[in-house]
């Protein structure tokens, strides 16, 4: 027997959080090994860029809707936020002890970085965000539940902090598009009392673990997917590609013609959000700040991955409903992965003890894009630099939602 | 001369019977466990139902079929997966893609990388993944029994000669790729859309990264041709065809340097019927061929 199973990592037993114990169950599992099985989940919801090398005359880029939002006039709040090209990056080697993550220190770790990107104390760093009639939507990546995951602790940091400035309880959302994977990473309404945990949609998992069943339990008799009055039909994301006509596909993304609705929770709820995505790779690139938003407040989105995969985590941030209401990103790199990622691979999770703090989501993407890159060659793993994969963020910065130039963005460690 | 024909037939019939389908450890293979569910096979046709996003690269390296088996004790789960390749370099192509840094165990009488949840072993045309649910240490000894009995079934197989085409100086270990076509080759570099190097699903290249004069890093793929016609035949495509951000520096009739978006450099040179790229090195290389 080698000696990796009597490292510390190899002696855990799930993944404990704040009294939560996270278990793997077999579903979380198939996700997590980063191996095949893994991909029946993550190249559904999560996207798979290898598609692009396939086509020998790749397809041009289909029409979108995107004119139509680029005109609404920008607020104080609009995207990159009030804080452009800024990223801060707090690293405290004592968040996570032993595979434990350590409460008071991340709570720490999340006061130096509001501070450091406003300048200003936490208590005045709130109103410049917020004000105690917001309804604030949490973002997290529940995806990985337990391994790379958005920790609770981050989570919880962010809530002291909006209670302290006024913000009722029952004015905050944890949010994300598969309710089920909320309960999975530990998002339940026992966990956090008083405030809301919202799915955008459900989803019969034995489904979307390839299981064939007569009876799909997301769709009702006529077929219909029963989280279709979830989605605001008045505010879409047209691409001119249309999705499957098949129920397995409709399973997952609940609508599957030219449209892609936003959350009803998200146009008609949510007045700002606060984005908590983990820090990990994507193939070549990565799948941090922009695909957490981009990928999860609209439905329908496998029909995106081929044609314009990366450009939706920019098309769909351009949107007021995201652009004007997405006031701070915080990357959770508690625990990272530099491989085998979108989806959750245990091998390639290592502890990083880091969070990243801006406004601008595009800044923070192009900054972890080379620090993954760096760790990713650190660890022998090929790596194709091909501008292919931050492209999106130059396309954002053409569209004023960012800075992506690394010669403009003010990268700061604390 | 007939009958004996026949009888070669009948052999042969029986001998591909035993290749493609391996006897799963049965009930009571380790104490206590039993199969937990029926037994699901895929085929090329449907393995996008199992691998949605991920079957691609399977079908690029050569797919044949899949088995999956899960066995339990109480509450207890692991899971066997067993990938049945083309070939042992299409099996071999698959586990390097997947391994990352290979951690082995020496219980495992065949080439292995594995964690606490998951072993990858690869032997002859078999690609074999074993699943432990939850992570538990006390499943290791079961996990470790069942690829054995798995393996035991497994002829050695021709051993994979393609890596030898990697020059051995300097070359990084356990950076070794096979590659068949553009999926896998967009792991390494993106030299130009679709099948840029006309590999066509069939020829196999390798890749491997070295250490520069400098102490940097470079990458080398290399592939080897059926013949000359379709070598130089690839490094005419590819030079036609090369990907908008590689500027071309020089050419010559079997041979041409670039310069790529980090200004670092690339060469690739034909020696029909191989054809080797080295690309991220960080000064222009001579160019000796012409």
């Amino acid at each position: 027997m080698t000696s990796i199973f009597r490292s510390k990592v190899m002696k855990r037993e799930g993944y404990e959080s704040m009294g939560v114990k996270t278990r793997f169950k077999r579903r979380e599992f198939l996700k997590m090994t980063g191996g095949i099985g893994s991909l029946v989940g993550a190249g559904l919801i999560l996207g798979t860029p290898p598609v692009w090398a396939q086509e020998e005359n790749p397809p041009e880029r289909p029409k979108t809707n995107l004119d139509d939002v680029l005109s609404v006039p920008k607020t104080k709040y609009s995207l990159p936020g009030l804080f452009p090209g800024k990223i801060v990056e707090v690293h405290n080697p004592k968040a996570m002890k032993e595979e434990q993550f350590v409460a008071g220190i991340i709570q720490e770790m999340f006061q130096k970085g509001i501070q450091e990107l406003t300048g200003k104390s936490l208590k005045k760093s709130f109103s410049l965000f917020f004000d105690k009639h917001d309804i604030v939507g949490i973002k997290v990546n529940p995806v990985g539940a337990g391994l790379i995951s958005t920790r609770l602790e981050v989570v919880d940091a962010v809530i002291d902090w909006l209670v302290k400035g006024g913000i009722s309880r029952k004015n905050i959302v944890i949010w994300d598009r598969m309710d089920y994977m909320l309960t999975d990473s530990g998002f339940t309404s026992d966990r956090y009392p008083g405030i809301s945990i919202e799915g955008l949609q459900t989803m019969d998992s034995e489904v979307f673990e390839g299981k064939e069943k007569e009876k799909i339990s997301s769709l009702d008799e006529r077929g219909r997917h029963v989280s279709e009055a979830n989605f605001d039909l008045d505010v879409y994301y047209w691409v001119d590609v249309e999705g499957p006509k098949d129920p397995v596909y409709l399973n997952q993304h609940v609508f599957n013609g030219k449209y892609s609705y936003f959350g009803n929770l998200l146009t008609k709820k949510i007045t700002k959000i606060i984005n908590i995505p983990v820090f990990k790779n994507c193939g070549n690139g990565i799948s941090i700040a922009t695909k957490n938003i981009g990928y999860g407040a609209i439905c329908n989105t496998n029909r995106l991955h081929k044609p314009l995969f990366f450009d939706v985590c920019v098309d769909v941030l351009a949107f007021p409903v995201i652009r004007d209401r997405l006031v701070l990103n915080i990357a959770d790199g508690l625990r990272a992965q530099y491989e085998g990622g979108p989806g959750p691979a245990a091998k390639f999770a290592y502890k990083y003890n880091r969070l990243f703090f801006a406004t601008d989501p595009f800044a923070m993407d192009m900054v972890s894009h080379d620090l993954l890159v760096a760790k990713r060659k650190s660890m022998n793993i090929q790596v194709n630099e091909h501008p292919r994969y931050t492209e999106y963020l130059r396309y954002a910065q053409r569209l004023g939602l960012g800075v992506a130039d690394t010669e403009k963005i003010e990268h700061l460690k604390v | 001369m007939k009958k004996h024909l026949c009888l070669i037939g009948v052999l042969f019939l029986i001998f591909q019977g035993q290749t493609q389908t391996l006897r799963l450890p049965e009930d009571g293979f380790f104490e206590g466990w039993i199969k937990s569910e029926k037994m699901r096979r895929f085929v090329r046709a449907n393995l996008y139902d199992y691998i949605d996003g991920g079957a691609e690269l399977f079908l690029e390296f050569g797919f044949e079929d899949l088995t999956i088996q899960p066995y339990r004790k109480g509450n207890q789960e692991i899971s066997l997966e067993v990938y049945r390749m083309e070939s042992g370099e299409a099996a071999l192509g698959i586990y390097l893609m997947k391994c990352g840094l290979e951690t082995s165990l020496t219980e495992i009488p065949a080439r292995n990388s594995v964690d606490k949840l998951q072993f990858l072993v690869v032997k002859n045309n078999y690609f074999l993944m074993i699943n432990n649910f939850k992570g538990e240490d006390a499943l290791i000894p079961v996990m470790i029994s069942l690829a054995q009995k798995i393996l035991e079934q497994i002829p050695e197989g021709t051993p994979v000669r393609i890596l030898s085409l990697l020059p051995q100086e300097k070359l990084i270990p356990g950076s070794q790729r096979l590659l068949r076509g553009p999926l896998a080759l967009q792991s390494i570099f993106t030299l130009g859309e679709g099948d840029i190097l006309r590999l066509k699903g069939l020829i196999f290249g390798v890749s491997g990264r070295y250490v520069s004069e400098d102490g940097s890093s470079h990458t080398q793929i290399i592939v080897a041709y059926p013949n000359e016609e379709e070598a130089q035949a690839a490094f005419l495509h590819l030079r036609s065809n090369l990907d908008p951000y590689l500027k071309v520096l020089n050419r010559k009739e079997h041979t041409f340097q670039f310069e790529d978006y980090k200004k670092q450099y690339g060469i690739v040179s034909l020696k029909a019927p191989v054809m080797e790229i080295k690309v991220n090195l960080s000064e222009l290389p001579p160019s000796s061929h012409d």
